[in-house]
């Protein structure tokens, strides 16, 4: 499996080679840097070098017309045409031949090399008396004016040197194209009469069709106004340069002119036509490369990158191990020295070895890809390095970067909020204070652009800072804010509040961590209270169930006993007892379940409108007669309208039954209990009170305790539970239940708020 | 001679209630679970059932179950359970009466009796003498003769406490105050009422109902007023 990333970096490797040949191809074509485009035209012959080459053949088409009446008689070369006429005296003149012009040049060591330039010299600027010689007349510059009248003053030295390179101009053109045979073809005829006319060719005796048929024209007449050719841009000097040289008075001439596309012989058109061809070629070779190449190392990098840290290569070399567990900062680092070094020694050898095989132009090129190669080699083994590092995920964990930040957030970390306060502090002052000055500094030494610039960049980064730091206030407070809000509800009770601990970071973290830990272990404290409380509730209701079969067969014998008429009085008497006793026993059991219940808050609330009133009423009616036994007068003072409150009748009539039947048991025989309701802002009050017929010498919260009573009373019917369970009942409804004792006065208070 | 069913897994408190109904003249059949139970409701004419609750095999809700497939004859649950929720699941499933152990040998007897007229009645429900008369349930009063009779028996009441009772029955379901009763029935305005209704009412509910703490017909709606509950 591991040889699929060689290969891959092997393919990689070639498709870089083709990026590089196609780079090396393009950049080293003759037609660099003319961008893309010259590359849409097919044929040389469309493109604007032929167009250059053929405007200036033209050109010299017409300095040939010029030369050949200068230098030629009956078309061939005249060394005994006059040439130049000079004044040599005040009204006398001298003409030179072409022959003696030539000779002198020769004497002075002037002659024509083989691009017919003159060679051998230059004539030397001479002074005043040198120049003696006005020119009157040039033979090849008829229409010669001068400028100043120390312009016509020439030496014979100058005046063969500027005949000699006229000649050469001839010549050349002479010898290119009509000397030799060439693939561009001219005429130009002007006639006067049918004999008296100026023809200048070298593909004589040929008519327009037949230059049109060669390839690329060019066909002007005296005549016409337009040009007839096919050349994609037509030299604009052609009409007028030909009327120009116009000998005769008339529009009866005309030029042609066309170049042999099919080039059979060998000139500068041919050659050219050759290379650009090849160079199109080259070209479009090049890109092809180039473009194959960029995709294929596209396509291979990106199997790379994929291959990189897969599965397969879990086991590599040791070595390699160690490279990978090096920190990503040091990699890159040793990459750095590595692409150096690369550099150095390929400066010291692969250079040379370069300068051998390339020519001194192509030094520079050769050294650039060189550099390029070596340079993207490393940068990806880097990139891959790192790659790798991050797939198996230490990239971050191994990094100089992290380590750096997990030893600076020690001095933050594991402090108290005051001590990181004040190093937080310092530093933003630090920095603050920095800033400050090298702002200040920047102000009053510089004040050109640059310096701007930076200071804007200062004031920005300035400001950035503050802006974080007010960040980091705010979330601060913010997060405070949450930390109040979350004590607030857990003090009101709400243990089921938690705070979201992703939004909060380091110290403050940890305190909304221990803070919804705090609240977890309230909650399950209370689940358990209540689980308890519960259990205790389900449990005592389980026992009495158990204690009450029992006491059924109990009470039912103990009653067919006594139906057995027993007339012994002390049986009966031990039979009052134990039915006594075994009564007491079956209330204490009821009210021992209702007790645990009311208190653990076990039951079903039916809570409807009630008017207290009625129910005092009903109650009074209940008990009137039962107090009458104990000659108990029952007092009542209630108000006439209904009090409406919210409560459960059954339940709030539970609560005044225990309390009416605590006053009936405990209360002193012929005494009065007192029953009121008062409306005391938006509560409605009873008010129960009663004179005790034993001392109470107990305190009134001991009696709402269960099972706590005043001594004496325990040998009554009660079960102690009552006004426990009335304290209870009234909670649970929402009421409040309260009891003063005063010496032998007992009372009890219930309030509920009066409903609107 | 009618037969009862007594089922209790306690085998004294069946003996006892035996003795007690035996000695009212009923005939007592034992069981000592559920499944003993129905095999003896199959075998014998069964005029009532008793049962308890807590049974080990079939437990008393289940065997009413089974009983209501087949038989209409009175149940009565005996009961160590004495949570509303018991009571209300015990008559929603069929039961007709619920006593809460330990309880009063003489009102179990009075229940018996009760239910035991109410179900011998049901056949000749039309041979009652013709007149002005609202029923509620065992309650009956006669308007013509102003006799009321629960289960048969004739109530004997006050003139007033007639009149109240009178009052609550033909507004059958429907629940009056204090102050409402005492216009109705002395005829003048009620102000500042006193105990002197709730008395009478108390003193109604002592004659007619078998425990007046827990009424089955006068109910006191707390805290609102009076009502007779619809049977």
């Amino acid at each position: 499996m591991k040889k699929r990333k060689e290969k891959a970096i092997l393919a990689h490797l070639l498709f870089s080679l083709l990026v590089v040949i196609g780079v090396s191809v393009m950049y080293n074509n003759t037609h660099y840097g003319e961008g893309i485009g010259w590359i849409a035209n097919e044929s040389y012959e469309d493109t604007p070098e032929f167009s250059g080459q053929l405007k200036s053949d033209i050109d010299d088409i017409f300095n040939y017309v010029k030369y050949k009446e200068v230098f030629e008689t009956n078309g061939k070369l005249d060394y005994s045409k006059f040439i130049i006429r000079v004044a040599d005296g005040p009204g006398t003149t001298k003409d030179f031949t072409l022959d003696e012009m030539i000779r002198h040049a020769k004497s002075q060591g002037y002659y024509l090399n083989e691009q017919f330039k003159v060679s051998g010299g230059h004539p030397n600027n001479k002074t005043g008396e040198e120049l003696n010689y006005q020119v009157v007349y040039r033979a090849y510059e008829p229409d010669f004016k001068a400028a100043e009248p120390g312009d016509s003053f020439q030496s014979i030295d100058q005046l063969s040197y500027e005949v000699l390179s006229h000649l050469g101009n001839y010549y050349r053109f002479y010898y290119r194209f009509i000397q030799n045979p060439g693939n561009l073809k001219f005429e130009i005829q002007y006639q006067n009469t049918d004999k008296d006319y100026k023809l200048y060719t070298n593909f004589p005796g040929k008519t327009v069709d037949e230059f049109k048929s060669l390839g690329k024209y060019l066909y002007v007449t005296g005549e016409a106004l337009y040009v007839d050719s096919n050349l994609t841009s037509v030299p604009k000097n052609v009409s007028p340069e030909l009327e120009k040289m116009n000998p005769y008075n008339n529009g009866n001439y005309h030029m042609s002119v066309a170049v042999d596309t099919s080039y059979p012989y060998k000139d500068a058109y041919y050659q050219a036509a050759e290379s650009y061809d090849q160079m199109r070629l080259f070209f479009i070779i090049g890109m092809i490369c180039l473009a194959l190449g960029i995709l294929g190392c596209a396509a291979t990098l990106y199997m790379m990158v994929l291959l990189t840290g897969a599965p397969e290569e879990q086991n590599p070399s040791p070595l390699m191990q160690r490279m990978d567990r090096l920190p990503a900062e040091i990699s890159l680092v040793l990459y750095f020295a590595a692409s150096g070094i690369a550099l150095l020694v390929s400066q010291l050898i692969f250079f040379k070895i370069i300068h051998l095989f390339l020519s001194t132009e192509d030094w520079y090129y050769g050294e650039l890809v060189l550099k390029v190669l070596i340079l993207y080699v490393t940068g990806v083994s880097a990139v891959l390095n790192i790659l790798k590092q991050y797939k198996s995920g230490v990239l971050w964990k191994n990094s100089l970067l992290n380590k750096g930040l997990r030893t600076l957030l020690l001095y933050f970390k594991h402090h108290r909020f005051t001590t990181r306060i004040m190093i937080t502090y310092s530093l933003f002052l630090i920095f603050n204070v920095v800033m400050i000055m090298a702002f200040s500094f920047l102000l009053f030494t510089y004040n050109d652009l640059e310096s701007r610039i930076l200071m804007g960049a200062v004031a920005f980064l300035f400001l950035l800072l503050d802006l974080w730091v007010f960040h980091q206030m705010y979330k601060n407070a913010w997060q405070t804010d949450q930390i109040n809000q979350a004590l607030l509800n857990i003090s009101n009770g709400n243990t089921t509040y938690k705070i979201d601990t992703k939004l909060f970071y380091g110290k403050e973290r940890e305190l909304a961590e221990n803070i919804n830990h705090i609240s977890t272990g309230l909650e399950t404290a209370l689940q358990e209270k209540v689980r308890s409380e519960r259990l205790k509730a389900d449990l005592i209701t389980n026992v009495s169930h158990d204690i009450k079969t029992p006491l059924t067969s109990i009470i039912n014998y103990v009653d067919l006993i006594k139906r057995e008429k027993i007339q012994d009085p002390r049986i009966q008497g031990y039979l009052e007892v134990l039915e006594q006793k075994s009564q007491r026993l079956k209330t204490l059991t009821e009210d021992l379940v209702e007790a645990s219940k009311a208190s653990s808050g076990n039951l079903k609330l039916d809570m409807t409108s009630i008017d207290f009133v009625e129910l005092i009423y009903q109650t009074n009616g209940e008990f009137e007669e039962k107090f009458a036994l104990r000659h108990l007068e029952l007092v009542s003072t209630l108000p006439d309208d209904a009090m409406l409150i919210e409560a459960d009748g059954r339940y709030l009539w539970r609560v005044l039954e225990n309390l009416y039947n605590n006053a009936f048991k405990y209360a002193m025989e012929h005494s009065r209990v007192y029953v009121d309701i008062m409306k005391e802002e938006e509560n409605i009050l009873f008010t129960i009170k009663n004179i005790s017929e034993n001392p109470l010498n107990i305190r009134a919260d001991e009696l709402t305790e269960r099972f706590v009573r005043g001594d004496v009373a325990r040998t009554t019917e009660g079960s102690g539970l009552g006004i426990s369970i009335a304290k209870s009942l009234t909670e649970l409804q929402g009421g409040q239940f309260q009891l003063y004792i005063d010496g032998d006065l007992f009372k009890a208070t219930v309030a509920f708020p009066l409903k609107k | 001679m009618q037969n009862i069913l007594v089922c209790d897994d306690d085998k004294q408190i069946v003996e006892a209630i035996d003795i007690y109904l035996t000695g009212e003249g009923f005939h007592v059949i034992k069981a000592y679970d559920g499944f003993e139970a129905l095999e003896l409701l199959e075998e014998n004419e069964v005029d009532l059932m008793i049962l308890d609750v807590m049974m080990p095999g079939l437990d008393g809700i289940r065997t009413t179950l089974k009983v209501r497939e087949t038989s209409s004859i009175p149940i009565i649950i005996l009961s160590a359970k004495s949570e509303d929720t018991d009571k209300i699941l015990g008559l929603n499933i069929g039961a007709d009466d619920y006593i809460t152990k330990p309880f009063n040998p003489l009102e179990l007897v009075a229940r018996v009796k009760s239910q035991m007229r109410r179900y011998t009645q049901l056949g000749n429900m039309n041979q009652q003498p013709a007149g002005q008369i609202y029923k509620c349930g065992g309650l009956a009063i006669n308007d013509d003769n102003k006799e009321v009779t629960v289960d048969d028996e004739i109530i004997k009441l006050t003139p007033i406490e007639y009149n109240i009772l009178l009052l609550l029955v033909k507004n059958e379901g429907k629940v009056f105050s204090i102050d409402e009763i005492y216009e109705q029935i002395w005829n003048e305005e009620a102000i500042g009422a006193d105990n002197t209704v709730a008395v009478h009412i108390r003193h109604i509910r002592e004659k007619i109902e078998i425990n007046p703490r827990e009424p089955r017909y006068l109910k006191v709606v707390w805290g609102v007023g009076y009502k007779i509950e619809k049977q």
